[in-house]
């Protein structure tokens, strides 16, 4: 039993997008579908400002699935396609199972982490890119991120920790103490997205 | 769109699909699994996967960022940046890449992939779109028959290459196979402006990146000066080092007009006006000089601050001065040419009330003016530091303060950052690009050199941060690009090219230009003013581009010649912005019916009758570049940190071997006297196209504004009348999606963005009744660009933002770089992108 978690240093994340690529390419996503966002955090459009010059700054805030603990999504699914993998703490879902319903998006406080392929998922590329034991996606299905479950289920690292420039992500089972995402947890100040709202999100933001 | 026939891939896909939903099934239900996670069992796909290395060619500056390119079925599937075996698990050391380098495989299989060579169809216009497939025989043959016959009636400078700086290897791209054909056939070369200010610059100051490495930056800076530069955004794969020293207590200072993502992550920040930086720096060099700040014992050992400039020419007062010759040491300026000589310089020694030698001198004078007996003749002589304080005399901190729109107090702050070291100067491009803008980098050399941060960890002047190290040099590349006996052709300034095609004239000597061939460049996107280049493109009887995708340039040519991509063929770097060695091997075949560039050529050589310097394959040349190759600090073989000798095979085997320690630092300089000089001897312009340059001028740092984008009253320069009618100065600086217009049409980029915008500050956007997502019309009287609007307070009002790296189909009518101007400074020839006016109005005509 692991609990996988993620801490994202915004005080190192400058915005670059590295990480949402690199979960685009390695889910082979299909056209404008990211489970991954960075976010600008004050602005009508990515990359720029609305505080006045020249007291605004760019900041940014990478954005997907939070795999909460107490998912918002996995109690209104009605046919169980949306599940926490008790082996990993991972919010999964399963497109065989997926109705369409879209309950889980309507429940889930984390906009746009989901997304809901309304037509038939298009690729740029007529072969798959990214890595190579992927389920395909498909037409009235949501999706989203899976924390790389193919990698992580041999033992690598989800897309997006496998190089960020910044080294401002880290992974790991927040369970163990050992693990650097755990001690960064105990030892550094964070934030997670919307507490209130009692999900209990695996991601934490190191600030 | 794709590259393959749909049907097999799609049919293995569903069939392992199934496996994979039911075991997902188990885990749900809580099947226990042992030995890890439930996966599906993929043996097919995982047995079809290779793993090949290549290294990002693109030049966003501080690149050749090593890749693990993942290959099923002769598809390149992914790009993962490569682990290097050295590198610790935590931080994985020096292991780099970003979304740019990322994208690349989007390249390959993009949409303008150039899949055949194209002849544009007889009696079309260029850019009209429309295209006949020909066989390369045919394309190829097209080409041997006209510029023979060019070449027979106007000899072979009447052919032009246009090269910029798209791809950094030695085989193929502007380097390399295509050099040495058109060096054989004598054909001419377009000189590229794009940051010639910096390049040149620094290039004849001998500075050029010269300043330590990554890691020790991270470690052993105290300050960094971030000048002109948006590291944040533009070198994500280095700024980490940066990150890494402030966390580690160090201060960064970013100078910049506007907002940027590097603001965010700076100490703080000098929001300067735009075009005043020389004068801000000149302001430093007169304050470090005035209060003693100046590191006199690193002056001493290492810069000719007070060696003594003779008033009768110039020059320092040397040994030939007496009749002793100058005897040349073998080396010479790269960008100038002239060699260097040994040549012992005089400075004034107190004591002995007389000009000494270095090694003799006891009280060094480091200011003042002294006469001294030349032959006989008493000459005049000052020292180089008072030169350069006479020349920032005017720039009190006052007056500064006034033309920079910042505090005196932010002024001294500064000063005091410099000062106090290690510091590192990172200064790029971001203001090199007005006229007149090459005096900023050579008053960085001055501050650099005054405040002694050279020759130790943590100090220097580092591009982004990173340092250009050059350990490996292919001897026989040069050989190989400029083969005995041949005859290279004229150079023109690529700003000229309208001059020349309106005369018919380069420097008052004939330049018919027949043909131009663009290799490894997008010059229609990227050169400033557009329409003139168009306007002189049109009238180039036969226009060729050589590219793997359907760029802006390549679709207003005649002919098309589809290159391989950088994944597509084995090739290294001779430049290298790495620890590692700079090599690249082949993933996949060329797509298509794309070759490499070394293909191209040697099969138009022996068109060409040329087969006797064409006997090698690529793999022989290479072989040939690594056995002859020397590191470029020592002269000698080149090692690698174990102190084994890189050879061709062990690139083979190991792809990319480690070369420098994260402790390095450049050693020593390779220039004359083997000390810095911000004084220039011997200023030299970089190309001359019938306007001479003012060497008195050259010498020392010197403030002008901009040409053009100077709409402003201050500090005693009056605004350019221009400013009444096009009071906005339009920037189009660089963002992380694209270099230039390389990646420019990779989907994944295009997705992150929405589409090109111009940004502006809410306050320029109200007083013209202007909103966010507003369709506008950027214009001047060169041009035009209409593009929606985006409110963006990052923005110093008065300035606006179209970054850069957007082709003329992507914009909704007109380009930007119709608005661009071509005037420059015949110093540096450079393209002065940013000094550039403009109004904005809604757009009507929708």
């Amino acid at each position: 039993m692991s609990h996988y978690g993620m801490a994202i240093d915004l005080n190192r994340c400058i915005g670059c997008h590295t990480c949402s690529v690199a979960c685009k390419m390695a889910n082979n996503l299909p056209q404008n579908v990211w489970w991954n966002r960075v976010a600008t955090t004050d602005g009508y459009s990515i990359d720029s400002t609305l505080t006045e010059w020249p007291q605004g700054k760019l900041e940014f805030m990478p954005i997907g699935c939070q795999h909460c603990e107490n998912p918002a999504c996995v109690k209104v699914c009605p046919v169980g396609a949306t599940y926490k993998d008790p082996e990993t703490g991972v919010v999964r879902q399963d497109y065989e199972k997926c109705i369409g319903c879209r309950m889980c998006m309507a429940a889930c406080p984390y906009t746009g982490v989901r997304s809901f392929n309304w037509e038939e998922p298009k690729a740029y590329y007529e072969f798959a890119v990214g890595d190579a034991d992927i389920p395909e996606h498909q037409k009235h299905t949501v999706e989203k991120c899976t924390f790389c479950y193919q990698r992580i289920a041999d033992g690598q690292e989800p897309a997006c920790m496998h190089l960020c420039p910044e080294r401002a992500r880290w992974w790991g089972d927040l369970d163990d103490p050992e693990s650097e995402v755990a001690k960064l947890v105990a030892t550094r100040s964070h934030k997670q997205l919307l507490p209130e709202m009692g999900t209990k999100p695996s991601i934490y933001y190191l600030v | 769109m794709g590259t393959t026939s749909k049907q097999p891939v799609q049919i293995s896909r569903r069939a392992f699909l199934g496996s994979t939903a039911a075991l997902a099934g188990a885990a749900a239900i809580g099947a226990s699994v042992t030995g890890g996670l439930a996966r599906a069992d993929q043996p097919r796909d995982q047995a079809a996967e290779e793993v090949k290395i290549n290294y990002c060619r693109g030049n966003c500056g501080a690149n050749m960022c090593h890749w693990d390119v993942h290959v099923r079925e002769g598809k390149v599937v992914a790009m993962k940046q490569h682990i290097h075996p050295d590198a610790d698990p935590v931080t994985k050391g020096r292991s780099k890449g970003c979304l740019r380098g990322m994208s690349m495989m989007e390249t390959l299989y993009n949409e303008r992939r150039v899949k055949y060579p194209m002849r544009r169809v007889e009696g079309t216009p260029r850019g009209g779109g429309e295209w006949e497939r020909v066989s390369w025989d045919d394309a190829l043959g097209e080409i041997v028959q006209k510029w023979g016959g060019y070449i027979q009636q106007f000899g072979g400078k009447s052919i032009v290459r246009w090269s910029v700086y798209g791809s950094t290897v030695t085989l193929n791209s502007s380097y390399g196979s295509w050099p040495k054909l058109c060096t054989i056939l004598g054909i001419s070369s377009f000189l590229p402006g794009a940051d010639q200010a910096q390049m040149f610059t620094y290039n004849q100051m001998g500075v050029k990146n010269f300043g330590c490495d990554g890691p020790s930056i991270a470690k052993n800076s105290k300050n960094i000066i971030i000048w002109g530069a948006n590291p944040a955004e533009c070198s994500p794969q280095e700024f980490r080092y940066m990150q890494e020293a402030r966390d580690r207590g160090a201060t960064l200072t970013l100078i910049d007009p506007n907002i940027t993502a590097t603001s965010a992550k700076v100490n703080r920040q000098l929001f300067v006006r735009p075009g005043t930086d020389s004068a801000l720096g000149m302001a430093i060099c007169k304050y470090i000089i005035e209060n003693q700040l100046v590191d006199w014992e690193f002056q001493l050992r290492s810069t000719t601050a007070m060696y003594l400039v003779k008033s009768t020419d110039g020059k320092f007062l040397r040994d030939s001065d007496f009749g002793i010759p100058a005897v040349p040491n073998g080396m010479s300026n790269s960008a100038t040419g002239i060699a260097y000589t040994t040549d012992p310089a005089f400075i004034w020694d107190n004591t002995q009330g007389k000009a000494v030698h270095i090694e003799e001198v006891t009280d060094p004078a480091f200011m003042g003016t002294f006469t001294v007996d030349v032959n006989g003749q008493p000459i005049e002589c000052t020292t180089a530091l008072s030169l350069l304080h006479d020349r920032c005399a005017e720039w009190t901190l006052e007056r500064t303060a006034e033309l920079c729109d910042i505090t005196e107090q932010e002024i001294v702050d500064l000063a005091n950052a410099m000062v106090d070291g290690p510091t590192i100067f990172a200064v790029s491009n971001g203001l090199g690009h007005t006229v007149y803008s090459h005096a900023v980098f050579s008053v960085s050399v001055a501050l650099s050199a005054l405040t002694g941060n050279f020759l130790k960890p943590g100090c220097g002047l580092a591009y982004c941060g990173v340092t250009a190290s050059m350990p490996w040099i292919p001897v026989s590349y040069d050989q190989y690009m400029v083969p005995p006996d041949s005859k290279p052709g004229p150079v023109y300034a690529a700003l000229k090219f309208p001059d020349i095609m309106e005369t018919g004239k380069y420097k008052g000597e004939d330049a018919p230009i027949k043909s131009i061939v663009v290799v490894s460049a997008n010059p229609l996107a990227n050169t400033p003013d557009r329409q003139a280049m168009l306007k002189a493109w049109d009238q180039v009887e036969f226009t060729v581009t050589v590219d793997p995708i359907m760029t802006e340039t390549a679709q207003f040519s005649d002919l098309v010649l589809p290159a391989a991509q950088w994944l597509e063929e084995e090739d290294a770097s001779v430049a290298m912005f790495t620890p590692y060695t700079p090599w690249g091997e082949k993933c996949v075949e060329p797509a298509f019916e794309a070759k490499s560039d070394f293909d191209i050529t040697r099969e138009l050589a022996l068109k060409f009758g040329l087969e006797q310097l064409y006997t090698k394959t690529s793999e022989q040349v290479a072989q040939e570049m690594i056995a002859t190759s020397m590191n470029g600090l020592t002269g000698k073989e080149p090692l690698d940190v174990n102190g084994e000798l890189v050879t061709y095979e062990r690139l083979q085997k190991e792809k990319a071997i480690r070369v420098l320690h994260d402790e390095y630092y450049d050693p020593y300089f390779l220039m004359q006297d083997f000390r810095i000089s911000f004084y220039l001897e011997d200023p030299r312009q970089i190309n001359d196209y019938g306007v001479a340059i003012d060497v008195e001028k050259e010498r020392l740092p010197f403030f002008q504004p901009p040409a053009e984008a100077w709409p402003y009253s201050v500090a005693g320069f009056e605004k350019n009348p221009l400013a009444e009618k096009y009071p906005l100065i339009f920037f189009t600086a660089h963002t992380r999606y694209r270099t230039h217009t390389t990646t420019g049409y990779n989907p994944w980029m295009l997705e992150l963005q929405e589409g090109p915008q111009l940004h502006m500050n809410a306050k320029d956007a109200e007083v013209r009744g202007l909103g966010h997502g507003d369709l506008v019309k950027v214009f001047n009287d060169r041009g035009f660009v209409v593009v929606a609007l985006c409110i963006d307070n990052a923005l110093q009002p008065g300035i606006v933002n179209l970054p850069h790296g957007w082709q003329a189909d992507q914009f909704i009518a007109g380009h930007y770089q119709d608005l661009t101007m071509r005037e420059c400074d015949p110093f540096d020839c450079n393209d002065n992108y940013f000094d550039c006016l403009c109004e904005v109005v809604k757009y009507e005509e929708a």
